[in-house]
């Protein structure tokens, strides 16, 4: 994964990792675990086990696991078959799996640049 | 139909005078409308309830470009909108167009959108193109997002 070779500005929850606060991470987050409280990064890959209750701000996110409350992806929001967000959605760009599940306020914003995720 | 088929006989005619070997008097035997068996018939033969059987014999319905329509639609079939509805809706299947403009309240069991949509929206799989713009109060079951596609409103899924 991109957050092994380049551990500078990244964070990683692994798998039965909880975790509580407020968390600015300036590259890449990647949770397996689960967290509760506010999370901010460039890029926020969520696995199929990952948990994240509270305001997640990314510029993208791919979300295999679940998000839920508020949810704000500035440039791309990328939900695959086992992702789950619910609450409110912001988001410059989705797509969005068969059998992935998005529920609640949708909102699409302007996006600060093109989307540079690497699907 | 008939009377095209007449009209190529007659130019094959014309073609080839000399060939008389096909029976060009003997008239086309006239063929029967096909009989389109009642909605009722597939419901009748899913045992299970719950899911709306594909109509697959009836024949899609196209609201086409530049046609607008206001008013109820009721069908057990498809439709496809490349021109503008307003109105309510209830169908097994609708496609709108990339050009197509649906406004309304809609219940059905597949949509796909390529266009646009707004309005009211109960379905159970739902997919948005990636040129599409979904607004308004959407349930589903089952959605599927194609990149570059705007979905804006209220979204909920169906147990």
């Amino acid at each position: 994964m991109l957050a092994d070779s380049n551990q500078s500005g990244c964070l990683t929850v692994g798998e039965g990792v909880v975790l509580n606060g407020t968390f600015v991470v300036p590259d890449i987050a990647s949770v397996s675990g689960s967290i509760e409280g506010e999370i901010t990064a460039r890029e926020l890959i969520v696995a199929s086990s990952g948990v994240i209750k509270g305001k997640v701000t990314a510029d993208i996110i791919d979300l295999r696991g679940e998000i839920h409350d508020t949810l704000t992806a500035k440039k791309s929001l990328f939900i695959r078959s086992t992702g789950k967000a619910l609450g409110s959605v912001q988001y410059a760009e989705i797509e969005i799996e068969k059998g992935g599940d998005l529920q609640g306020a949708l909102q699409k914003i302007e996006g600060d640049g093109p989307a540079s995720g690497s699907y | 139909m008939f009377i095209n088929k007449r009209k190529n006989d007659e130019r094959e005619k014309m073609a080839s005078p000399n060939d008389t070997s096909q029976a060009v008097s003997q008239p086309e035997p006239v063929v029967p409308e096909p009989v389109i068996p009642e909605p009722e018939a597939a419901f009748a033969a899913n045992g299970n309830g719950a899911a709306k059987p594909a109509a697959n014999n009836l024949k899609p319905s196209i609201i086409s470009e530049g046609f607008e329509f206001i008013g109820e639609i009721r069908s057990n079939g498809y439709l496809t909108v490349d021109g503008t509805v307003r109105g309510t809706l209830s169908l097994h299947s609708i496609q709108i167009g990339v050009t197509g403009v649906l406004d309304g309240n809609v219940t059905c069991d597949t949509m796909n959108v390529k266009g646009n949509f707004s309005g009211s929206l109960d379905c159970r799989d739902l997919t948005i193109g990636s040129r599409a713009v979904v607004d308004g109060k959407v349930s589903f079951k089952s959605i599927t997002i194609q990149r570059g596609g705007i979905v804006k409103g209220e979204l909920k899924k169906k147990a």
